[in-house]
């Protein structure tokens, strides 16, 4: 003990304040450019290949066509790359009963939408898709002289482009049948305006 | 002559010195700087996480509000996740008592049924992948497990088959179990911790 107080006199302490201040940038810098330093990105994964604006019903997950970590194949999922830098993209999905989402994700894989089915009934997801920069301009589907039904609210999305992702849970084999019919009547489009 | 040497012997070590102090210096500061900011990562902390048991769970998984940690956590682990408004991810990767889960031990996870949500049980290997077998079986949903008369189960990890809710490990090494829960929104008030207590146990049978 006396032999560390004897040392305190050498410590440089504006070295130590300043090494830990030095530790918190790096640590926050390090933080913030990790999700950009990431190998390999959600996003990029389950959307390689698929057409922009179009439903796909992805196949059962299983070993082999799983794509990404920790994709449970408790449940089918049907989705949309969508992109809305030449217009809105409207979509449409019905969900039977529980555990049944509708999910919106940005590129940078935050869920900036979800619908959960309601127990007991039948919940019917129709969405028109706008970029937020178009509304801030005042660029609204009816100020661009389109047509908007009441039964299909805007939705302003924080993001040009992302994924719409219809999960339908894993029912056993008699809902099979069923939720992937359900899953197929799912459609994303795009609408000019 | 020997003053000039000891000058000389002087300076150098005064410039070992400062060289020295530097390298510490850059030294903590990567080492503290990266190595705090992965473990946040990583791992978690109770800002960012809530731990039960062998249980974890980020609880502001996919929100648009998230905190920069769990950003990172997700974009790292490269899966999209259901908003932690609707869902709840738990990932256990030890069982109740602490222990590694490998694919060479044998399993019973006990659970209850929660009326109140829809949940799933997949087990994966250590990076999140599904573990190949012959029965094409990888994960329970409270729609397909077999429950008892008294709402509980008893669900087996095991590599050879067992009677009842089986999920085959084959030889993956160490595993992870994800607990899915989805909110059915059918309560008028939702009771915080309410999930958390009706998380199963993970228990080790024999290695």
């Amino acid at each position: 003990m006396r032999k560390f107080l004897d040392m305190l006199p050498r410590i440089n302490l504006r070295l130590v304040a300043a090494a830990f201040c030095a530790v918190a940038i790096l640590h926050i810098l390090a933080t913030l450019v990790a999700p950009e330093l990431a190998p390999s990105r959600a996003y990029e994964q389950i959307s390689q290949e698929m057409p922009l604006n179009t439903m796909q019903i992805l196949p059962p997950v299983t070993p082999s066509s799983q794509r990404l970590p920790f994709m449970a194949p408790d449940a089918r999922y049907a989705l949309c790359r969508f992109d809305t830098k030449d217009g809105a993209v409207s979509l449409t999905a019905t969900l039977p009963g529980p555990g049944w989402i509708v999910a919106l994700y940005s590129t940078a894989g935050d869920n900036f939408f979800t619908s959960v089915a309601q127990p007991g009934r039948r919940t019917d997801v129709s969405l028109l898709l706008v970029p937020s920069d178009d509304r801030f301009r005042g660029l609204t589907p009816e100020a661009k002289g389109a047509s908007t039904r009441p039964d299909e609210p805007v939705l302003t999305v924080p993001a040009q482009t992302g994924v719409a992702l219809v999960r339908a849970p894993e029912q056993g084999q008699a809902y099979r049948a069923r939720n992937l019919a359900e899953l197929k009547r799912a459609r994303c489009a795009f609408r000019s305006l | 002559m020997s003053f000039v040497l000891h000058r000389l012997r002087k300076r150098i070590w005064t410039g070992l010195g400062l060289t020295a102090d530097w390298a510490l210096f850059i030294g903590i500061v990567l080492i503290g700087g990266f190595g705090s900011s992965w473990y946040m990562v990583e791992a978690g902390s109770l800002l960012t996480t809530v731990r039960v048991g062998p249980w974890t769970t980020w609880t502001a998984a996919a929100r648009s509000d998230a905190d920069p940690y769990t950003r990172a956590h997700y974009a790292r682990l490269g899966v999209l996740p259901l908003s932690a408004e609707y869902a709840q991810t738990y990932i256990a990767r030890t069982d109740s008592d602490g222990r590694s889960l490998h694919s060479s031990c044998d399993y019973e996870i006990e659970g209850h049924e929660i009326p109140t949500h829809w949940w799933s049980m997949t087990v994966f290997d250590a990076k999140g992948r599904l573990i190949q077998n012959v029965a094409e079986r990888y994960t329970f949903t409270s729609d397909t497990i077999a429950l008892e008369p008294d709402g509980t189960f008893i669900a087996t990890l095991a590599r050879d088959a067992r009677p009842g809710n089986w999920l085959p490990v084959g030889g993956a090494g160490r595993l992870a179990i994800a607990f899915n829960v989805v909110d059915l929104g059918i309560r008028a008030v939702a009771r915080e911790g309410e999930i958390e207590e009706l998380l199963p146990v993970i228990k080790r049978k024999k290695c």
